[in-house]
């Protein structure tokens, strides 16, 4: 049928299909890949556009439905500021503030948010917060926690009503230093905390407590913009989907509808007859090759239980077949050609049930390989036993021992892109998958045998990623597409659906965690015990080191005080088992949040019947700098453990900076705050968890860099390291801007391409900043040296020689200690044309023997109504030492989307199946994650120390943020109303019941 | 699929037996692949709000966010469960008759609306029917028709509350009352929802001398209802006494603002 209608102000007039969504439309027929499909139900809106002026998302929108309408996408909103001898408007005042005020992570959501603020200011140029919030309320970002996003938009709607606004650029005004006091002095006196704070309104940074080292340097530590920020905010073609092919396939997977069975039969041929079906592959088609989709290096630390199609289905969602076709509607018409027969098997659906001896067995595959001790005959994926020191001495020295069990469940990623690949065969004959991936080089490597192709015939591109958290630290869906294109000869472009996301990809491990705890009555831990029971479902994908890591962090963190420092007394426990429900996997965090939730709400139990101060009894426990790391020397992620010493930590400053901020002192005010006026049933409280994560792997993690000079003295930074909304590309520029002495815009990122970049391990582990930023520092330093060789025999004259030592490359110049000085440009023209030619430029590679820990206080203020169990969280403040902070905004962004989506663990976010197998959640309406308009304040301060083991003494901030808030709310809850909830998330029913219970007692 | 977008209501009539009825898309689109035909309304001018002797109109067609902003001011508390209801973009495209075919008991808007007494006016019988009768009609699906409007008294005082897991989460049990003037009479209608297929809903006579007991019969009535109202998000138990408890706060807030 045809439509007229006006596409960013030009009138247009197309025939469609009746069936085809607005979406589509933009997408495929017109090339306006500035609309982004996250899901098919609306519920997400990255795929906005204004209709006649209005917001609307497009994927349920039929294009006919647009006859007669005016539709605006983000590619009319603003454009580049200098596209050569062309005149430009420039960036939208509503971009450049999303710009300035490091609203962007992923960029994914970037343009839906912008076109939303647009809508709001062109009816309404001087919004209040809230206004915007609801503005946003329809844009889900999963990346920023809202704050930065709101404060662009009201930035935006400043400046356009011409208004002077605080100046942000390349001059950022960093906070004053914190004075420091003892947080028992202190209080919020320390901390300026007026009632009613609207954060939004204020400053954009973060509060910083800056170290003497960081203070010398030029580039890091500066809040640069984001080096890709311009391109995402005018919504580039930036990710793996925004591509066009001729003649490309999409790919469909039939899903098994059973927990778990065999296929007896599967007949193909009436979907293989259909017209526009390319291929359909069964596990008959392909060769049987087992493999793990854990994105890991090598050798996988975990057993090898997966292939592409099997005999046998262990998950609702696992695969059954392959489809490729012209149109997705063919598709999914094939997909029900397709006739299966299931021989129907026993299923578990509870991991309590899964060591059961006469529990049904998942993987019976002759081809099974095992890790460590993972044995698949009593479905268990992994176990752990780790025993440091003597547990059960410090048991008998206690006075007293607590025991608790205690429950998470398992949460999904909800990253906004879905998983998408597009795969495709070269002029060279190699094939080409172009990923959303946080692991482009295992992906190479992972997939060559179950393709039948050496890894040099496999290029793996990693465009730009909307968001991951773990979720695409998996190999999960690039073998479809590449079998699929092997079978046809032709590009096939696999995205997963919204509800595939829930009930086919990977998600955080469930576990049931038992803790026992000895203390002294001086309040001293004489030993402490965690036994897991973690449930990785159908497939053994990170199953040892996720919940590995439950132990050797969270665990690591308390180890007594007096003796026990020097010889603590912790045991680990755990088994990883399989069970019928969609595999676990890595997300943000990797089973450091389980163990937290365990430890931090066991740890606020023994205070509170001991009668301690929370934070007092805490930190007196609390592993400090100079000790060794307990687990250390007991496991580290199925190598080889070694000794590391913790170099740094700003733990105690956190505690104190964190509870200035949240009002700590408040929490003994038994009635004027505690109690709200009127509202009896309303009562509010307050709750901390202390928190520590690691920063890489050590011994393992790897990551080059490679630099080269241009003609005009700026660089090209070549990086396999992934940026997948963090900033990292930035941070890893801003560390070679700061060897190389030039501006942050003279440094360009290209990340990542097997082809052409360095070996990266990926984005994972907390490590990018600190491992790939080594990289980068090393291989800068290369280039540095050549550069002021040049430059000194440049700079040398009659007057004397000028040793490149004593040179300094600062201001894109490298300047002699005389002052003399020549341009970087120079130099470059110098080696690349003029004289004793050759191209600058330096390659280097960093792994770690530590992983220095990241610590942090993570406060958390509630209200909570004492008759129905609902809670609504009023504030979060997160206190950090992630060492030094190579770019504020970045790394705030980092804690305020982390923050949030802890806040979704603590409270909302839950994977439940019924008694089939079957998800109960499969859109964003039954699994609720934080929208704009019902965030609590956020509060992100930096407790700077100086990691030595790198350049510039960084750790990690990324993972961290997720560890603390879920312990946090509940223990706030607790100091509310009594409520001992130990089963998060915090629901109204679990709070009703506790508060039943503590009535009971 | 095949896609109509008629101009007049016995155009759309003529074309319904084929076809489902198409408001904003934001539930049928998804479901595209499998639907054969669909006919448009929105050329049938059924997006119109007025008031008129204290008497609300609206048109089926009429966008979710015309509740919160549209050219007469309904209630508070119906313009906040508007916004419970969903986010700024679907409220730009929703509408209000695709909202009363397609919601569940649920739908914070569903569960007001049932406290409003409204009348839906639907052809082709071109008859008036009662809240109940239209959610009885959809579940048959039977009898094919279109909503045109829906009616409601603007009642004297309207209140609603909700639990949820967050606060613009889907609520697991929600409450809503609204007093009438019923000529010498006064009458509460209270709905609770967050379960089910769609809210249950009755009205009591109001008589200021027995507020207390009202009270306590309509928290018994409640907890009545929802005492098998259990499922995943919630079990029957804690829906059926928090459903007490809410419908004991919307009541207590209309009989003091009222």
């Amino acid at each position: 049928m045809l439509i007229k209608f006006s596409i960013n102000g030009a009138p247009q007039e197309l025939e469609v299909q009746p069936q085809t969504n607005l979406l589509a439309l933009l997408r495929e027929e017109l090339g306006l890949f500035g609309v982004k499909h996250g899901c098919e139900t609306g519920e997400c809106g990255a795929c906005t556009v204004l209709l006649d002026g209005e917001p609307v998302n497009s994927c349920v929108l039929l294009a006919a439905q647009i006859d007669g309408k005016e539709v605006t996408t983000i590619e009319s909103i603003g454009e580049h500021p200098e596209p050569g001898w062309q005149v430009s408007e420039g960036l939208d005042p509503l971009q450049q503030a999303f710009v300035d005020t490091g609203a962007i992570q992923c960029g994914f959501c970037t343009p839906a948010m912008v076109l939303a603020g647009k809508a709001l200011l062109a009816r309404n140029p001087d919004p209040s917060e809230s206004e915007v919030r609801e503005a946003l309320s329809g844009v889900l970002c999963r990346c920023t926690g809202y704050l930065k996003p709101v404060q662009a938009i009201l930035r935006a709607a400043a400046i356009q009503r011409g208004e002077e606004v605080e100046l942000l650029g390349g001059g950022y005004p960093l906070p004053p230093e914190i004075l420091l006091g003892t947080y028992e002095e202190g209080g919020s006196e320390l901390w300026d905390v007026p009632s009613g704070d609207k954060p939004a309104a204020t400053s954009v940074l973060p509060r910083i407590q800056i170290t003497p080292q960081s203070e010398m340097f030029t580039s890091v530590g500066k809040p640069e913009r984001k080096v890709d920020a311009v391109k995402l905010v005018q919504g580039k073609p930036a990710f793996a989907a925004d591509i066009e092919m001729r003649g490309m396939l999409v790919a469909k997977i039939l899903h098994s509808p059973i927990a778990h069975a065999r296929i007896k039969r599967i007949d193909a041929a009436r979907a293989r007859k259909l017209p526009g079906v390319a291929a359909v592959l069964t596990w008959e088609d392909i060769p049987r090759v087992i493999y793990s989709t854990a994105g890991q290096s090598d050798p996988i630390p975990g057993p090898l239980d997966s292939f592409s199609l099997d005999n046998k289905v262990r998950f609702v969602g696992d695969r059954v077949a392959l489809i490729a076709a012209e149109s997705e509607e063919i598709a999914e018409q094939a997909m029900a050609l397709i006739d299966v027969e299931y021989e129907e098997l026993p299923a578990i659906l509870d991991m309590g049930e899964a060591l059961a001896k006469d529990a049904p067995r998942i993987h019976d595959e002759q081809e099974y390989v095992p890790f460590a001790d993972s044995d698949p005959a009593r479905n268990l994926a992994a176990q752990i036993h780790i025993d440091i020191g003597d547990v059960e001495k410090g048991f008998d020295e206690a006075d007293e021992i607590f025991e608790g069990t205690y429950e998470v469940p398992k949460v999904q990623q909800a990253h906004i892109e879905p998983h998408v690949v597009v795969t495709y065969w070269d002029e060279d004959d190699r094939l080409v998958i172009r990923t959303s991936t946080q692991v482009p080089f295992h992906v190479r490597r992972q997939l060559a045998p179950v393709l039948n192709l050496p890894p040099k015939r496999i290029r793996v591109i990693k465009p730009r990623i909307g968001g991951g958290f773990g979720g695409k630290q998996e190999v999960l869906i690039e073998d479809v597409a590449a079998h699929l294109t092997i079978a046809t000869g032709r590009p096939v472009r696999f995205e997963y659906t919204r509800a595939e996301e829930f009930f086919a990809a990977r998600s955080r491990h469930p576990m049931r965690i038992t803790m026992k705890t000895g203390v002294t009555k001086e309040g001293v831990i004489t030993a402490n015990e965690m036994r897991v029971l973690s449930d990785t479902g159908a497939y053994g994908c990170h199953a040892l080191t996720v919940t590995g890591n439950t132990g050797h962090k969270s665990m690591a963190l308390y180890v007594g005080d007096g003796k026990y420092r020097q010889s603590p007394n912790i045991r680990f426990y755990a088994d990883i088992v399989y069970t019928n429900t969609p595999p676990s996997g890595a997300y943000r965090g990797y089973g450091v949040p389980q163990g937290f939730w365990a430890l931090e709400r066991h740890m606020e139990r023994i205070t509170r019947k001991l009668g301690f101060d929370p934070l007092a009894f805490r930190l007196k426990n609390a592993l400090r700098a100079g000790e060794l790391h307990p687990f250390s020397t007991a496991w580290s992620e199925g190598r080889e453990p070694r000794p590391e010493t913790i170099n740094t930590s700003g733990l105690e400053d956190c505690a104190r900076q964190g509870a200035a901020a949240i009002g700590w002192e408040r929490k003994n005010d038994q009635t004027d705050w505690k109690q709200i006026a009127g509202k009896p049933h309303l009562l509010r409280g307050l709750g901390v968890a202390l928190v520590m994560q690691g920063t890489a792997i050590p011994y393992l993690d790897m990551g080059g860099a490679s630099i080269k000079i241009n003609d005009d003295g700026s660089f090209n930074l070549l990086v396999g390291a992934t940026d997948l909304g963090t900033g990292s590309d930035t941070v890893l520029a801003q560390q070679a801007a700061e060897v190389l002495g030039v501006p942050l815009e003279d440094i360009l990122v290209y990340s990542s391409d097997t082809d052409f970049t360095p070996f990266d391990k990926g984005a994972y582990a907390s490590s990018t900043t600190y491992i790939s930023g080594t990289a980068v520092v090393r291989a800068a330093q290369k280039v540095a040296e050549r550069i002021r060789i040049r430059a000194a025999r440049m700079l040398s004259s009659d007057k004397g020689e000028v040793d490149p030592q004593d040179i300094q490359l600062v201001d894109r110049k490298a300047v002699a200690p005389d002052g003399s000085s020549v341009s970087l440009a120079e130099i470059a023209l110098n080696s690349l044309h003029h004289e004793d030619q050759e191209q600058i430029m330096g390659v280097d590679s960093f792994y770690s023997q530590l992983s220095p820990p990241p610590f942090a206080a993570q406060f958390a203020e509630v209200t909570v109504d004492t008759e129905t169990g609902q809670v609504v969280v009023d504030k979060l403040v997160m206190a950090v030492d992630g060492g030094v902070i190579v770019n504020p905004l970045t790394a705030s962004g980092q804690v305020e989307g982390g923050m949030t989506q802890a806040l979704g663990y603590a409270v909302c976010e839950e994977m439940k199946y019924d008694d089939r197998g079957w998800a109960r959640e499969l859109d964003f309406r039954d699994y609720h994650i934080f929208a704009a308009h019902e965030m609590p304040e956020l509060r992100t301060i930096f407790v700077e120390t100086f990691e030595p083991s790198h350049p510039y003494g960084v750790k990690a901030v990324a993972e961290i943020p997720m560890d603390g808030v879920a312990p946090a709310v509940a223990n706030a809850v607790l100091d509310a109303c009594g409520a001992d909830v130990l089963v998060a998330p915090v629901t109204p029913e679990r709070v009703w019941r506790a508060l039943k219970t503590a009535s009971q007692a | 699929m095949e896609y109509l977008r008629p101009k007049t209501i016995e155009e759309a009539l003529e074309l319904l037996a084929e076809g489902i009825p198409l408001g904003g898309g934001t539930q049928l689109v998804s479901d595209r692949f499998d639907l054969t035909k669909v006919i448009d309304l929105q050329s049938l001018g059924l997006d119109q709000m007025r008031e008129q002797d204290g008497i609300i109109s609206i048109g089926a067609m009429t966008r979710l966010q015309s509740l919160l902003n549209g050219d007469v001011t309904l209630p508070q508390a119906l313009r906040a469960a508007c916004r419970f209801e969903a986010a700024w973009n679907i409220r730009n495209q929703a509408t209000l008759g695709g909202l009363l075919i397609g919601a569940d008991g649920r739908s914070p808007l569903l569960t007001v609306f049932s406290v409003l007494e409204p009348k839906f006016n639907l052809v082709p019988d071109d008859v008036i029917i009662s809240l109940a009768d239209l959610l009885k009609r959809r579940k048959s699906g039977k009898e094919p028709f279109i909503l045109l409007e829906m009616s409601f008294k603007r009642p004297l005082c309207l209140a609603y509350d909700y639990v949820a897991r967050a606060p613009m989460d889907t609520p697991i049990v929600s409450a809503a009352a609204a007093m009438h003037d019923a000529g010498e009479k006064k009458g509460i209608t209270v709905s609770i929802g967050g379960y089910g297929e769609g809210p249950l809903f009755w009205t009591v006579d109001y008589n200021e001398d027995r507020r207390e007991a009202l009270l306590s019969e309509v928290a018994e009535k409640a907890k009545g209802y929802f005492q098998e109202a259990g499922d995943a998000f919630a079990s029957a138990e804690y829906r059926a006494e928090v459903a007490g408890i809410l419908v004991v706060r919307v009541v207590s807030e209309v009989m003091k603002a009222c």
